[in-house]
């Protein structure tokens, strides 16, 4: 199982004289159970191609499967059905999460996935209270105004909202921008126990090499609305000539490496991950 | 869904050209008398006129279309409704419920009638910048100020109106995305299911529109706005030939009709 977008185009067109063309011919598949890292700089086309994906934003032209389904098919009523199950399969958290919450309170804006999916009221309260045990959301925010909220406390209220109906597929769009320290690194983990333990296949849209480096296992290189490369996190963090390109950089770490290289030390230049750079460096000093 | 209602087109045509005033002033005046008539004539007359705007405002054609679409229920709500509420000629009956001749035609009629105020209007704000607008309608209101109002303050609220106007429906549009994204699907059911899927969207979209106007007001003060301080204008107004040419064209089509309207 899998989503799969293929010859996808999107225009934006504020009036029909001027359009932009925001995605140019997308072929992808994400297998499931992987964690995709969307990479690229501001402007490339990450955020309306992580919309297509979560069924938001209609394609000008092409498809999108997800499950073998077609999410925006509209034919007859059949293939709706089967879209509309489909679609519920995916959450998305949104780039700038004061788009994302509507609702009164902070509780109702939490519940009204689980709601809209016709759960029994049991069932919705312990997702609800489960989703924000996860993002730290204590119970005195209940009945907050999402709108009055500060950032960051917005971002998690948007993520418990997703949360709170456990998409097979999550699509996360820079969550971790403007969180504090200690709740970015929540987020990883969190991200990484839903791979793990709930199998969870995740699309994560980030402008940090590291974070990438440290979670993701694949990367779609992305610029001016193509993709340039879809590879393992290994593969693309070894093409200097894509890196350049795409404007993207190599994680601190492996700068580092080559850096300390460069002065004599024997470490390998090829290492991504923060932990193995360490123990690679250690290793080279004994 | 992507609309263009208010959005400003540049462009370098007869309607551009016109001063900001008389432009807003004689397109006020055709929709009221659009309204006013009550002969076929003059309907079939208007639409004409509607036609030769457009041309030569070089509006895409794809734009016009575009500013009707979030309208085109109430459209089709008037052409439907209008069939059974009115006295005369019965062509159907059932029960209670009957359609005339007359129902049919007077919908046919207000639907041609909006249509027309929609495209009008629309001509208005593609062709004139919203900034020139609010600077025309604060000049209008001049006279108020014998009375100890402030056009200027008028003119800004107006100004502020129609600047929210493509704003809200942004918002709009958000809301249905945000909501999309926890399961909702719009796209479901039979029109009243549609309706109703609408209904939890107005609450948010009143409470983030008074977000704004307060973020909006705070802004302003920020800026040192008062309502005294007599702003520099962008563009002094002034009218020239071509608006004369306007006002005169318009007087003798409604000064046509007039005459038309009283021999038949
Ligand atoms: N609502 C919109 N209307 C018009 N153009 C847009 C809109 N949203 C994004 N764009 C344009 O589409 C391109 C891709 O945007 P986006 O997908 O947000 O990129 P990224 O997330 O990679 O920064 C950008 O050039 C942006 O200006
Ligand atoms: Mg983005």
């Amino acid at each position: 199982m899998s989503i799969e977008l293929r010859n996808v185009n999107y225009f934006y067109s504020d009036n029909l004289i001027n359009s932009y063309q925001a995605l140019d011919n997308i072929n992808l598949t994400i297998n499931d159970g992987d964690i995709v890292a969307i990479a690229g700089e501001t402007g490339a086309g990450k955020s309306t191609l992580a919309e297509i994906i979560a069924g938001l934003l209609t394609p000008t032209s092409g498809n999108v499967f997800v499950d073998g389904a077609n999410i925006y098919a509209n034919k007859n009523k059949n293939e709706k059905i089967l879209a509309k199950k489909a679609k519920q399969k995916i959450g998305m958290v949104f780039q700038y999460s004061d788009r994302q919450l509507f609702e009164e309170t902070v509780e109702k804006d939490i519940a009204f996935a689980p709601k809209e999916m016709r759960f029994s009221d049991e069932i919705i309260k312990e997702k609800v209270s489960c989703a924000m045990n996860l993002m730290g959301i204590s119970e005195d925010m209940k009945e907050a105004v999402p709108y009055n909220l500060s950032g960051g406390e917005k971002k998690r209220v948007a993520i418990a909202g997703i949360l709170s109906f456990s998409p097979k597929y999550l699509i996360l769009d820079e969550p971790t921008v403007g969180l504090d320290a200690f709740y970015r690194d929540e987020i990883l983990k969190l991200i990484l126990h839903l791979n793990k333990k709930e199998n969870t296949t995740i699309v994560l849209i980030s402008h940090s090499m590291e974070t990438i480096a440290e979670i993701a296992n694949k990367i779609i290189v992305m610029k001016g609305g193509k993709i340039l490369k879809h590879d393992t996190v290994y593969n693309i963090f070894n093409d200097k000539k894509l890196l350049n390109e795409a404007k993207l950089k190599q994680p601190k770490i492996t700068a580092f490496l080559k850096k300390l290289k460069d002065v004599g030390l024997n470490v390998k230049t090829d290492i991504i991950k923060f932990d193995d750079g360490v123990k690679n460096i250690i290793e080279a000093l004994r | 869904m992507n609309i263009t209602l208010g959005q400003y087109i540049d462009g370098d045509s007869f309607l551009h050209n016109m001063d900001s005033r008389v432009k807003f002033i004689l397109i006020v005046i055709l929709i009221i008398t659009l309204f006013l008539f009550n002969i076929y004539l003059s309907l079939f007359a208007y639409t004409i006129l509607t036609i030769i705007l457009i041309y030569i405002s070089k509006i895409p054609l794809n734009s016009v279309i575009k500013s009707i679409k979030p309208l085109y229920w109430i459209l089709l709500l008037t052409l439907l409704t209008n069939p059974f509420f009115h006295e005369g000629k019965n062509i159907f009956s059932y029960s209670i419920i009957s359609v005339t001749e007359e129902g049919i035609l007077i919908g046919i009629t207000m639907t041609v009638r909006l249509l027309l105020l929609i495209i009008l209007s629309s001509l208005l704000t593609f062709t004139t910048k919203t900034i020139v607008l609010a600077d025309a309608i604060e000049d209008l209101l001049k006279p108020l100020k014998y009375f100890k109002i402030n056009p200027h303050t008028i003119a800004m609220i107006v100004s502020l109106g129609l600047r929210f106007v493509p704003t809200t429906i942004k918002e709009f549009e958000q809301i249905v995305k945000a909501q999309k994204s926890r399961g909702m699907d719009f796209d479901d059911g039979n029109l009243i299911k549609k309706i109703k899927n609408f209904i939890p969207i107005i609450f948010p979209l009143i409470l983030l529109t008074f977000k704004r106007a307060e973020e909006l007001s705070l802004a302003m003060e920020a800026r040192c706005y008062t309502e005294n301080k007599i702003r520099t204008r962008r563009k002094k107004l002034k009218m020239t030939v071509i608006d004369y040419k306007a006002v005169l064209f318009v007087f003798l089509f409604i000064l046509t009709l007039i005459i038309l309207q009283s021999c038949i």
